[in-house]
């Protein structure tokens, strides 16, 4: 078994403290397995995450929650190169990921 | 990632926030990496080349703030623990490092654990910026 990043839930307590993610539009750069993509949109958030590893955005797709799919959108792009509309998103988030 | 690269990833992203949006920046700072067999505290990781990492990061982070594209609202620090089954988890995740490094002794107390989940304890750094 893989190890387990935050088993407290330190993370998404903090976040919520910072800023309340209800319907807030998300970008999740550098997303990897999807970790706090996935505690985002539980959180109420709409979350288009990326990360230039294919691998770990097959790993994040896959294990996307059937009741967070409407909420979130995976794709592989590095954000050297990513084309990101202006404007687009209320919060961007660098998770682990400058 | 690169000085330069943090620079123009963080313009990239940048646009792409509604002015008056929110920018949030997590990232571990290696101060302090205990590593902890149940209770029982091991050791600390040698995170000196991480922290030149970081002092990269901040600077980069720091133009992009000069340039007026980011304000810094607040800036929080947590403890984050990364959990491992076994010590043999954790030596396998120790390998894979570039910028931190399991001192000799610290690994040969890690490989003597014989059963019970191993933690890697970090500070982890939340700095909320706004968009302009």
């Amino acid at each position: 078994m893989p190890a387990v990043i935050d088993p407290d839930g330190v993370e998404l307590e903090t976040i919520c403290e910072l800023v309340d993610l209800s319907g807030l539009r998300v970008v999740d750069v550098g997303c990897g397995e999807g970790r706090l993509s996935f505690a985002c949109a539980r959180e109420g958030a709409e979350v288009f995450a990326f990360d230039p590893d294919e691998d770990v955005v097959a790993t994040a797709r896959d294990e996307t929650p059937r009741e967070l799919r409407k909420r979130l959108r995976f794709e592989v792009a590095h954000a050297r190169e990513i084309e990101l509309p202006k404007g687009e998103f209320d919060l961007a988030l660098f998770s682990w990921s400058l | 990632m690169e000085t330069e690269d943090v620079v123009h990833v963080l313009r990239n992203v940048q646009q792409a926030v509604r002015p008056g949006g929110r920018i949030l920046d997590i990232h571990p700072l290696g101060i302090d990496m205990a590593v902890l067999a149940g209770s029982r505290g091991l050791g600390f990781i040698d995170a000196s080349e991480f922290a030149l990492v970081i002092e990269a990061m901040d600077e980069a982070v720091g133009q992009v703030v000069s340039e007026g594209l980011l304000e810094e609202l607040r800036a929080l620090r947590r403890v984050v623990l990364e959990r491992f089954d076994d010590s043999a988890e954790a030596l396998d995740e120790a390998e894979s490092w570039t910028n931190l490094r399991l001192p000799a002794e610290l690994a040969r107390r890690l490989r003597a654990v014989e059963d019970g989940q191993v933690d890697f304890v970090d500070t982890v750094r939340y700095r909320l910026f706004a968009t302009p």
